[in-house]
């Protein structure tokens, strides 16, 4: 059973690389942008509707701008719309998980009743409904992006809370008197943080896809090109119809693709290392070493 | 240990439910595209038989029972209601009203009494026939039951005097420019015998009419069924049975062509399919002149745009020839600076848009504007629904920021940009923009009474599609001379004068008005009609005009 575990763990740890280099490659594309593209992407350097050519390895789109510089700064947008969104999501699921599982009478039936309903409501016609009501601005699809997705992170959290809390280290703590502010703050939120870190990955990777869904339905802004924009003009102006798709659809369709699984990957492993209850019990002993803080400061 | 063992694996299991679930889909993601495009590759040959002629239409949406008070929109619901139902006069090729439902028609001297005598042996759907009863009675009707569109045209009707069964006489309050185009050739008409009893015209769903064509069945949402009238006074229609079906997605409806599941769309095609479906046999385009404009509406309340020259240099600086050959790839005409489409009578030959960005740049210098322009913003609006419109924004934004003016394009959805410029459809109601990417349909093109409301200062009477709150010297006199005027050459004449005046002091930069671009299986039926600035699918497609 042993060896069937460190098995299991091994082959998701060695998923994980993959995943971290390909999310590698993607991270360095948004760094590198204005390196890598061959044109400003809002400029119109051509011809519309274009088909590739050596000097527009995509083509381009409709008004005549170069679709590679297009896609390779949309990783830029799309990245950027993924990571504040997750950062909005881990902030309000890691402070809703962590004063749920401390105020476990009087909060924690609240705040998980409320996860439980922002679960169990149809996600996408509701995130369709309030990007719409809101409007395609940047800022609030990020927003709404953020506002629905707390409950899974915050579900998760609060149960690590939950076994912390009994740790010696909390009791003691709590038994000297000090302030809760102070024992949540300062010894159940360092407990947390690598979870919050695995759940923040996966976060990120759903942003992407919820974020390029919404663009691509029209309820993007318009302006930013995001990978979902890209898809959005290229279905609007008919490239499904035309030969265009070849270059127009497939390839950010592809990174969106490649993107959602490198951080599924990485999030995946890193849970896997992170998250005691999913860990092989030998592996664990390996990976203590490098383990959190809070299992160390257990052992004390 | 047991039971150590089995709680684990319960974990294990759905977390690993939960870890790969996303995985499989973005994969299912990949392949959806891959199937997707795939799908997309044209097939089919068309069905060549000798026998009734069945045309499939499709439409984007539902348009009620499509009676004079159900159907929906301008168009193409107004376009099959006219299969449907007869108007007195009816619009040819060029617009220009000809005798439908009347035989003979003669205005007095000062235009203010029409007499009319009706065809013979016109009957309704029914086998009733139809008399000049039904002319007033449908007149007086479309009075007493308020309607957006028939209402406000039968307005200046002041009495119908019934003489026979066929001979009618129409007094007006006040002379009325196009009469015998709106309301003679707009309003149908409606049999007296169905319609007599009926208070909530809204609910009452008969559509029993004197048309072309019947409607013998409609699913909600799905389909309409039209069957030629083969007793129509003007001989049997061409096509023997319209199927019409609702097909919402704008690529779904060209897939559907392509393949052959339907033979025409009353949806344009977009301007880069074009070249596509030229290319096949099976599928054969035309195009031709719209009427709808595209703008770049100003807010001349607001400074700077307040001062005319501040406009004036905003016109300079925009290149229109440049957005038809990228936004519209050519497929449309360039606008007029004085708004009216060069294709129709009253447009005043040699008024050309100029482009110059160094005169736009002195223009702004002598404001003394140029100088504050680098830290002020200005916002574009534009619907965010609209990918043309969006992108005309974009390249407008770049143009300015050309002559040294700051504006950030803002995509906002149709209803909060309609608020903003235009709030509750009322002019008095204020406004609140800088500048915006608007648009005005057909009718408010062709008819000169309409023309006018766009630029009379006068918010709270004649200007009620000033939508900027322009005021224009001598504007507003010819826009009320205008409106009296029923002599063709003082007509002509105050028309010129006022694309002038407007093409001078610029309330909004008209940019262009795209073609109208027809996709159909001419193996179906090939003997469509294209009406300038309404497409093809109108009632000459399938009755010829005498």
């Amino acid at each position: 059973m042993n060896a069937a575990c460190i098995f299991q763990s091994m082959k998701i740890i060695g998923a994980g690389r993959i995943g971290a280099a390909l999310l590698l490659l993607i991270l360095c594309t948004a760094l590198f942008a204005p390196w890598l593209a061959p044109h400003d992407p809002y400029e119109r350097v051509g011809p519309p509707f274009q088909k590739p050519s050596a000097q527009h390895p995509l083509g381009t789109n409709d008004i005549g701008q170069d679709i590679l510089s297009e896609i390779i700064w949309g990783t830029r947008v799309s990245l950027a719309i993924g990571f504040f969104a997750a950062a909005i999501a881990l902030l309000l699921g890691t402070f809703i998980g962590i004063v749920s599982g401390y105020y476990r009478r009087w909060l924690d039936p609240l705040f998980m009743r409320l996860a439980d309903i922002v679960l169990v409501i149809p996600f996408l016609p509701l995130m369709i409904l309030l990007a719409a009501y809101l409007g395609p601005r940047m800022s609030n699809i990020i927003l709404v992006i953020g506002l629905l997705t707390w409950a899974g992170p915050a579900r998760v959290i609060r149960s690590q809370v939950l076994s912390l809390r009994e740790y010696g280290y909390v009791q003691a703590a709590r038994a000297l008197g000090g302030a809760d502010a102070r024992i949540m703050f300062r010894h159940i939120l360092p407990g947390v943080l690598p979870v919050a870190l695995a759940q923040f990955i996966r976060a990120v990777s759903s942003a992407v896809l919820i974020e390029s869904s919404l663009a691509f339905l029209g309820l993007g802004d318009p302006t930013a090109k995001s990978w979902g924009m890209v898809l959005s003009y290229a279905q609007a102006r008919g490239a499904f119809l035309t030969g265009a798709w070849l270059w127009w659809i497939l390839p950010p369709g592809l990174l969106i693709t490649f993107t959602v699984l490198a951080f599924a990957l990485t999030g995946y492993a890193l849970e896997e290392v992170v998250n005691p209850r999913l860990r092989g019990e030998a592996i664990k002993n390996v990976l203590r070493k490098g383990g959190g803080q809070a299992d160390r400061q257990a052992r004390k | 240990m047991n039971g150590k063992t089995k709680m684990k694996g319960k974990t294990f299991n759905y977390a690993s439910t939960g870890r790969w679930s996303v995985i499989l889909l973005a994969i299912l993601f990949a392949v959806t595209l891959l199937l997707v495009a795939a799908s997309c590759s044209p097939a089919a040959a068309p069905a060549d038989d000798q026998g009734p002629i069945h045309v499939r239409l499709a439409i984007a949406r539902d348009e009620g029972s499509l009676n004079p008070y159900t159907y929906v929109s301008g168009y193409p619901g107004h376009n099959l209601l006219l299969l449907i139902y007869d108007t007195l006069f009816q619009l040819d090729e060029q617009n220009v009203p000809q005798p439908w439902l009347v035989e003979k028609y003669q205005p007095d001297a000062d235009g203010l009494t029409w007499s009319f005598t009706l065809h013979k042996g016109v009957t309704w759907h029914d086998g009733t026939p139809l008399t000049a009863d039904d002319v007033k009675f449908s007149y007086e009707y479309y009075r007493k039951h308020k309607h957006a569109r028939w209402t406000k045209a039968v307005a200046a009707v002041e009495s119908i005097e019934v003489e026979d069964e066929l001979n009618f006489t129409i007094k007006l309050s006040d002379p009325v420019p196009a009469f015998m185009m709106n309301p003679l050739a707009d309003v149908p008409i409606i049999p007296a015998h169905i319609w007599r009893d009926v208070t909530d015209p809204g609910s009452f769903t008969d559509n029993t009419g004197s048309g072309p064509y019947r409607l013998i069945s409609h699913e909600a949402d799905k389909t309409y069924k039209l069957e030629a009238n083969a007793g129509y006074f003007r001989g049997k229609p061409a096509v023997d049975e319209i199927g019409i079906v609702i097909i919402e997605d704008q690529t779904a409806t060209f897939t559907a062509l392509r393949v052959g599941d339907i033979d025409i769309a009353a949806r344009s095609l977009l301007p880069e399919l074009v070249e596509e479906f030229s290319g096949t046999t099976d599928v054969a385009v035309v195009t031709g002149p719209g009427f709808v404009s595209t703008l770049l509406q100003i807010n001349n309340e607001r400074e700077p745009f307040n001062d005319p020259r501040v406009r004036l240099a905003i016109a300079r600086a925009i290149d229109i020839d440049g957005l038809v050959e990228t936004v519209l790839l050519g497929y449309g005409t360039a606008g007029n600076p004085g708004y009216l489409h060069p294709a129709l009578p009253g447009y005043k030959t040699g008024l050309k848009h100029i482009t110059d960005p160094a005169q736009a740049r002195a223009l702004l210098e002598e404001t003394g504007f140029a100088d504050s322009f680098g830290d002020e913003e200005f916002e574009l609006l534009v619907r965010s629904n609209d990918p043309l419109r969006v992108r005309t924004a974009e390249i407008i934004a770049e143009s300015l920021a050309a002559i040294g003016m700051n504006v950030k394009v803002k995509a906002l959805d149709s209803s909060t940009v309609d608020s903003l410029v235009w709030p509750d459809f009322d002019v008095t109601r204020g406004r609140d923009y800088d500048l915006a990417i608007w648009g005005w349909s057909a009718p408010v093109m062709l008819d000169p009474a309409r023309l006018g409301a766009l630029f009379h200062s006068d918010l709270n009477t004649r200007g009620s599609l000033n939508i900027g709150a322009y005021a224009g010297e001598n504007v507003d006199a010819m826009v009320e001379e205008l409106a009296g005027t029923i002599d063709p050459d003082r007509q002509s004449k105050l028309m010129s004068d006022l694309q002038s005046a407007v093409a001078d002091t610029v309330p909004f930069v008209t940019l262009f008005y795209p073609d109208g671009i027809y996709a159909y299986r001419p193996g179906t039926y090939d003997g469509w009609v294209y009406q300038n600035g309404q497409g093809i699918l109108n009632k000459l497609s399938f009755v010829p005009v005498p």
